[in-house]
This record gives structure tokens, sequence and C-alpha cells, in this order.
């Protein structure tokens, strides 16, 4: 670069004095929010590449002990969503113990074993969320036809710490879930998961990963209430984008 | 080129990096509203783009191209839903700001806030492509083979936007400093 072209000594002057000793340029609880809103896109899916299964950011599951009780506070469609679920989850394995509020471990997720459940398209969407209960066995039905679900649970204050991770870890699979075409798991897990430990620093993201299984299983009237839900607290954002496209909400922008 | 063995986890590449992000893209014309979203999309970014870092380039070098395409694809965004938007902001957040005023000297430190405060309005006044290759060559030190690197540019539209780019600021820079009979150290 010629000489001509150089800045005057004034004006690097100025850019020494701006560039000397920079502090830190975000706050820490700027600098926190980021890194926690980073993790929940990633888990949750926004940006996903074909390299996201390598990221390096791989986190040990933790495990929680089975039992593992929390508050519970089911109402309306979550309530019903969470019912599907509950539903969808027991009428394929009638012969399941009565539900403990366990938390299903990845690798204790049957892989592939279990089809989607039969839906009449055409029939209501609230008959179509619950006919899976009504095909429980009486045996299932006697000792759990009111599920833990309805009920309010205590918080164990043994539990171990239910870390960022640990919510990164469960949402990644609810996310394999769905990018295997296993809606039905993937809306399981969440809810297994949801009414054993709520999700806390991650709840945006286990929602909208609800309203995407939602979707994918047709319960329309569910996902779009679920997605009015997020929609009401995240309207802005990645993931306010991809739940609005998830299946049936058009864009704002679109619109115009 | 072999795999660096120095390549960082994502842990250790967001503490290290995040402040260097956030401020790069602020002085990219980032509104400072803005620099969260830009800085969470720009780790989002490195997040999945980590596990094929090659090493090819320094970390900082590679994290640079990822937050020029990110505050690129921003500023396009944001242009479409708003032409005028884009630039006019010099406001702080003062959230996003560390306490300012930190360190052993307060005379020092006010001296680099409102430097600081001077090169990012002038920095304003120069048009995107001209500001961007400014900020990485005079501020961040970005060779003209990195800033090429970075910025996708053949080498010599690196050299003609940094020429005419320090032109622009030279320009307003000494009107400022003549205005204000401002001198800094």
């Amino acid at each position: 670069m010629s000489k001509e072209h150089e800045l005057s000594e004034p004006t690097k002057a100025l850019l020494r004095a701006a560039n000397a000793e920079q502090p830190e340029a975000l706050s820490p609880e700027v600098r926190s929010r980021i890194k926690l809103a980073v993790v929940a896109a990633a888990a949750a899916g926004v940006g996903a590449t074909a390299s996201a299964k390598a990221s390096p950011l791989h986190v040990p599951w933790l495990g929680l002990s089975k039992g593992a009780m929390v508050a519970v506070t089911t109402s309306g469609v979550v309530m019903s969503a969470a019912l599907a679920s509950w539903a969808l989850h027991h009428s394929e394995a009638p012969e399941a113990s009565p539900a403990p509020a366990s938390v299903v471990q990845p690798a204790q997720v049957p892989q592939g074993s279990e089809a989607d459940p039969p839906v009449h398209r055409d029939a209501p969407v609230a008959s179509r969320v619950l006919e899976p209960v009504r095909r429980v066995s009486p045996v299932a039905t006697k000792e759990s036809a009111m599920p833990e679900l309805l009920q309010e649970r205590s918080v164990s204050v043994e539990e171990p710490a239910w870390s960022l991770q640990d919510e990164a870890r469960v949402l990644r699979q609810v996310q394999e879930f769905l990018r295997d075409q296993r809606p039905a798991e993937a809306l399981r897990l969440l809810d297994e998961h949801r009414n054993v430990r709520p999700f806390l620093q991650l709840r945006q993201e286990a929602q909208a990963q609800r309203v995407f299984a939602l979707c994918a299983l047709q319960f329309n009237a569910e996902a779009l209430a679920a997605a009015e839900m997020f929609l009401a607290s995240e309207p802005a954002g990645p993931l306010a984008e991809r739940v609005r496209h998830a299946c049936f909400l058009k864009n704002e922008d679109d619109q115009k | 080129m072999e795999k660096s063995s120095s390549v960082p986890t994502f842990d250790e590449l967001y503490e290290a990096h995040a402040d260097f992000v956030a401020r790069l893209a602020r002085r990219m014309g980032v509104p400072a509203g803005d620099v969260e979203d830009v800085t969470q999309k720009t780790f989002l970014a490195a997040y999945h783009a980590l596990a094929a870092f090659e090493g090819r380039s320094s970390v900082k070098t590679w994290l640079y191209g990822i937050t020029f395409r990110v505050v690129s694809t921003h500023r396009r965004s944001h242009r479409r839903k708003s032409p005028s938007w884009w630039g006019r902001h010099s406001d702080v957040d003062p959230e996003l700001l560390a306490a300012n005023g930190a360190g052993d000297d307060p005379h020092r430190e006010a001296v680099r806030v409102q430097a600081n405060e001077v090169v990012q309005s002038l920095l304003l006044k120069l048009s995107e492509e001209r500001r961007t290759v400014f900020v990485l060559a005079e501020l961040e030190g970005l060779s003209p083979a990195e800033i090429e690197e970075v910025t996708g540019l053949e080498r010599v539209a690196v050299y003609a936007r940094l020429r005419a780019a320090r032109e622009d600021f030279e320009h307003h820079a000494a009107k400022f400093l003549a205005q204000t009979s401002r001198r800094f150290p």
C-alpha cells in the first residue's frame, strides 16, 4: 500500500486510543444469555448442518434418579398434548407397569420399534388425540387410567441438578426422533421429561419441538394452540420463524 | 493440511472470543440493540461449523469470516424490512456494555471510551463495504491476505476498498478533529 494512502498520525492516534485495552464488550449477564441461547438453539436444531452431529459440544448424560419428582402444573392444551403422548406410549405398551415418574434415558428409548398410532384424519382432533387411551388394556387403565400427569408432584431435595446440558441432550434426542420421522416418540420423550422435570432453561425450545411433533402427527388443533402459546412468549427469533412455518402458520412477512 | 490439534471446543471458543465477536459486529455497523442477536447467530454458526474446522487458518480468522457472513446476512434481512434502518443507530445499549470505567486509570479509560465513540460514529459514515475492510485492517490488524480469506474478495478488490476506506475515514476524522480541536495521545 503506497504511502499516500496511509492514515495521518492524528487519525492513527484516534484509532490506537479506541483500540487500547479493550474491556469486555458484553456484560456477564448478556454473555451468559447468549451462550445459553446458542446451546438451546443448537439443541433445537436451529442452524443445524450435516456436521452438527459431530460438534464438539457433546455433553455427558448425567442421568436422573428414577422417581424424580417436580411440581408439574398441567392444564388445557398442554394437558391434552401430554395425554396424547402418554396415551400413545401406553397404547403401544399396555403391559407396562404403572408408569413411575422416571426419565427415559436416550438409550432406553425404543429405536424404530414403535409405529406412529393410526389416526383418522377426518376425525375431530380431540378424539384423535384421545383415541389411543381407549385402547389401553383394562389392567393398565385400572392402575394408571388417571395418569400421574394430572397430579401435582412434590420436589425431592435430593435431586441432582437438572443442568442446561441435560436439557440440551434431551432436546437433541427429540430432534433426532423428529428427523427420523418418529414424531410420536419425540412427543413422548418431551412429555416424559416434562412430567418428571420440566425444562427450565430450554423451555421455549422444548415448546417449539412440541409444536413440530404435534404438526408431524397432524394434531393440528393441538399444534396450533401450542404454537400460539409459544409465539405469545417468543414472537421473534429463529425458533419463532420455524414455529410459524411448522405446518400451517404463515410468516407475517409472507402475508404482506 | 492436517487438522490442527488445537481446535478448540465450543466452550473454549465462546469464552475466548465472545467479546471479540460482539465488538467486531458493533464496528461493522450492527446497531447496539442487535449485537446480542448477531453474536448469538455467529456462535450458532460456529457451533455447527466447528467440527469441520481444519485449522487452515487461525481460529480468529475463521471466526472473522463467520462474523462477516452473519453480519452481511443480518444487514440484508433488516434492509428488506426497513431500508433506511441499517446504520442509523449509534445508540449504546448499556446492558451490552460491561462496566466501563473499570481499570486503574479513569482518565485513560475515559479517553478510550470517547475515542471508541468517535471511531464508531466515523465508521458509520463509510459505506458498508469500505467499513468492513477498514475495520478488519485498521482496527483488527488483519493483513490483506487475511481480509481476502475472510471476505472472499479478490486481493485487488481488498486493496481498492481499503484505499478508498482510508481516504474516507481520513477525511471524516480530519474534519472531526479540526472541528473539535481534539487530539488523542
